[in-house]
């Protein structure tokens, strides 16, 4: 299910209802009934995809209760992680890069073309990506000697808990665990907050990125935009470079609408979910990007592939190869397409050269040398996202060059379809990288008081009421 | 932009702010039990017919004379300028074209639903030759869940937006272009613009007798292409005893589909009937508005009826009637 739907509204009215009525959350009436509700979001689309989510479930549940039966057998500890590994990565792999695998072998191997369009037919169910790292993270903190919970009911409410299930934040084991039968009585304070972040990220979602969406690819499958313009030979640069703008903004406020509304809803239902984005187009390096970006992505990859292959401790060959391969495997995350990898290569580079030249110690010293380097760390990072939106480097090699060719005739905004709109709502991404500069630099204006924050939230819930795009899906659910 | 558009929503008589009405101002009530809703800048009639949602084939399955075609089909075959025509010979006629539509679909509807009228009347604008649309493409993946969901939330959230909007004014839709919002007639096909009805500017061009080398180069091609899904409607018209009726609505823009017609029509002997007149007015020079339609109509009907095949038609009816 879609939060930009009117079918969420209904399921999140009824969601609201069982909350009042249970106002100590924390029983294992309440649990049930939101793992029930849970179940039915997820499975809305495809009610068949709830068996791959069970599966998931089932596997790495009594995986980790294995692990603690053979605590004092490592070998079979081993094993055990190795099994849940493979069977997540297994369902992950045939799902997501089954059709990418084979369209690859295709070019070298000729397949017999009804399987290989068969394969290539092969439906990624929504939010898998999100939800098999989810748990295969629980099986291998219960390797590394955390405790497995004994409770299915437990477990299956972590890995299926609604608001983080299909797009994030990927949530950790021992940081949800024990919220699940914590009582946690209705107080508005929270409440507010839960809503201030569900209006916020309803307007990043339906007012920001739908309306740059409809510029960028239409409205509807025989539409086109600003992006299919920008990629025919010989565009104009404007197209381009609008092209080049709008998309990062677009899959910025499409990502963090969907981790605001997230977070706020488990804060109405009494839990807590972690940050996922942190104002990324202030990063200054390639470093804080993913320090700003996904975070729980970055941090998943740190936690379960960097430290694994030897993390800071190994040489520094060693670790920038390191370096490189996470961010591959990053891109290709994402999804399965070289242009993904191209991206996670884009940034696994940056990262290496950071590291590699010690910028790191220049950026420190000298302000010109730290604002000269967020330029290019920000720079490469369009550029980045130029191969991401693409699918193909065809299309990503045409918009670069109609972009590089830097001739800017005169365009009608008013000819193309919702770019007037687009241009308007684009401006709330700089003011809110501004707000967040203004807190991280202590000042003042930008410490709202609850008077303001009610304010500016009831203006951003009127603009949502007013100005919302064309309800799309959200950009991640596809990965 | 906003406060003059907010202040216009509020005081929609102002002289000095006057905008333009949004689709959610037009006045017009909700689909009721007799229509239902078309078209949201996104098509829904595909979905609805495919699924038979609101019993939308069920007019269909009487009709005596089916319209088929594309948009420009919606807009210029009105019933209610075709049916007291063919009233006077004792037929039912149903508009089913569809926003985009070529010969797919109604192809599709008329073996899926075992459809027999005894003539179709097609706006043959490329409609024979064209393969299916995205669509078509997109409802042929989805299940009939998600067709459901797709048909019906779409509708409630019209009728949600419809509702919201006379709290909360809608400032986007007075930034950049609006979306078409048609609700159609289950009984007879009949489009009711909520927006979108035509603004009457200049059909100016009609076609010349030849078309020129590029364009005959680029039908050649087209119809090589295209022969396998004509032939396909084609034989399918006959095994079912339909009788085919080819016409092309007039258009604005690119007049190719005109001459392929012709030429198709050459090559398979099939009834066309040309009606196109000077100074007809369809919106943008396209989809022509319910005075022009009222005129094509006039036009078209008298030399379909005196079709000495259409004539027989007629007289099976009489016959067969009580």
């Amino acid at each position: 299910m879609n939060f930009a739907s009117l079918e969420f509204g209904v399921f999140f009215l009824v969601v609201l209802v069982i909350r009042l009525f249970y106002r100590q959350s924390g029983s294992r009436v309440f649990v049930s009934i939101l793992v029930l509700l849970s179940l039915v979001f997820y499975g809305w689309e495809e009610p068949s995809y709830v068996f791959l989510i069970l599966l998931s479930t089932v596997i790495d549940f009594f995986a980790a209760l294995a692990i603690e039966k053979y605590r004092s057998s490592p070998r079979t500890r081993r094993a055990i992680v190795t099994i849940s590994c493979v069977a997540n990565l297994g369902l992950l792999g045939f799902f997501k890069y089954t059709g990418f695998f084979v369209q690859n072998l295709s070019t070298v191997l000729p397949l017999e073309p009804g399987i290989a369009t068969a394969l290539r037919g092969i439906v990624l169910p929504i939010g898998i990506s999100f939800y098999t790292f989810q748990s295969m993270s629980y099986t291998i903190d219960v390797y590394r000697g955390e405790k497995p919970t004994r409770s299915f009911l437990d477990f299956i409410f972590y890995i299926s808990f609604f608001p983080q299930l299909v797009a994030g934040p990927i949530v950790r084991a021992h940081n949800f665990l024990y919220q699940i039968h914590r009582v946690r009585s209705i107080r508005l304070v929270v409440w507010l907050e839960g809503f201030r972040l569900m209006i916020l990220g309803f307007f990043l979602k339906l007012v920001v990125a739908d309306n740059i969406g409809y510029a960028l690819s239409g409205i509807n499958l025989q539409s086109v935009g600003i992006w299919d313009y920008a990629v025919q030979p010989d565009g104009p640069s404007t197209l381009a470079w609008y092209a080049i703008i709008l998309f990062p903004a677009q899959i910025f406020c499409d990502f963090a609408g969907y981790t605001n509304i997230a977070r706020g809803l488990a804060y109405l239902l009494g839990f807590r979910l972690p940050i996922n984005f942190n104002a990324p187009y202030l990063a200054g390096s390639f470093s804080e990007f993913w320090h700003r970006w996904h975070i729980t992505l970055s941090t998943w990859l740190r936690d379960y592939l960097y430290i694994p292959l030897g993390g800071n401790r190994i040489s520094k060959g060693r670790t920038l190869v390191n370096v490189m391969a996470v961010m591959l495997l990053g891109g290709l995350w994402h999804g399965a397409g070289w242009t993904f990898i191209v991206w996670g290569a884009i940034h696994g580079t940056g990262l290496v050269v950071e590291r590699a030249a010690g910028i790191a110690r220049v950026t420190e010293r000298w302000l010109a040398a730290r604002l000269g380097w967020f330029l290019v760390v920000q720079a490469v990072v369009l550029f980045a996202w130029i191969f991401f939106r693409s699918s193909r480097f065809a299309e990503a090699g045409v918009l670069i060059t109609n972009a590089a060719r830097l001739d800017f005739p005169h365009i009608e905004i008013a000819d193309y379809p919702n770019l007037q709109a687009a241009l308007i709502v684009i401006w709330a991404v700089p003011l809110l990288h501004l707000r967040a500069l203004l807190r991280e630099a202590g000042g003042r204006p930008f410490r709202e008081t609850r008077i303001e924050q009610a304010i500016v939230s009831g203006f951003l819930l009127i603009a949502t009421l007013s100005f919302y795009g064309e309800g799309g899906e959200f950009i991640y659910f596809q990965f | 932009m906003t406060v003059l558009a907010t202040a216009r929503w509020y005081d929609r008589t102002h002289p000095l702010l006057r905008l333009e009405r949004t689709e959610y101002q037009a006045g017009l009530p909700d689909p009721s039990a007799d229509t239902y809703l078309d078209s949201r800048g996104t098509s829904l009639a595909y979905n609805a017919f495919t699924h038979d949602w609101n019993h939308v084939v069920d007019a269909a399955r009487k009709a005596d004379v089916l319209f088929l075609g594309n948009s420009r089909a919606v807009y210029g075959f009105r019933p209610q300028y075709f049916q007291p025509w063919l009233d006077r010979i004792g037929l039912r006629g149903f508009n089913m074209a569809f926003f985009g539509g070529t010969g797919q679909l109604p192809l599709w509807l008329i073996r899926h639903y075992d459809l027999h009228p005894k003539m179709v009347v097609i706006n043959d604008d490329r409609f024979l030759l064209l393969g299916k649309t995205e669509w078509e493409q997109a409802l042929d993946k989805e299940s009939t869940w998600g067709a459901f969901k797709d048909y019906y939330g779409s509708a409630a959230a019209w009728l949600v937006q419809k509702r919201l909007h006379r709290i909360v004014p809608p400032l986007r839709a007075y930034t950049g272009r609006r979306r078409l919002v048609v609700y159609r007639s289950i009984g007879t096909g009949a489009p009711i613009f909520v927006f979108g009805e035509s603004e009457g500017k200049p059909m100016t061009r009609l076609p010349s007798a030849q078309a020129d080398q590029a364009v005959k180069a680029w039908i050649d091609q087209a119809l090589a292409r295209g022969r396998r899904t004509s032939a396909e409607f084609l034989r399918e018209m006959d095994r079912r005893g339909i009788l085919v009726v080819l016409t092309v609505i007039q258009d604005n823009g690119d007049f190719a589909g005109y001459y392929m017609s012709r030429r198709l029509n050459e090559r398979n002997g099939r009834i066309y009937v040309h009606a196109m007149l000077p100074n007809l007015m369809g919106q943008a020079g396209s989809h022509m508005d319910a005075e022009s339609s009222k005129r094509l109509m006039e036009d078209l009907m008298p030399k379909i009826l005196a079709l000495p095949r259409v004539q027989a038609l007629a007289g099976k009816q009489q016959e067969t009637r009580p």
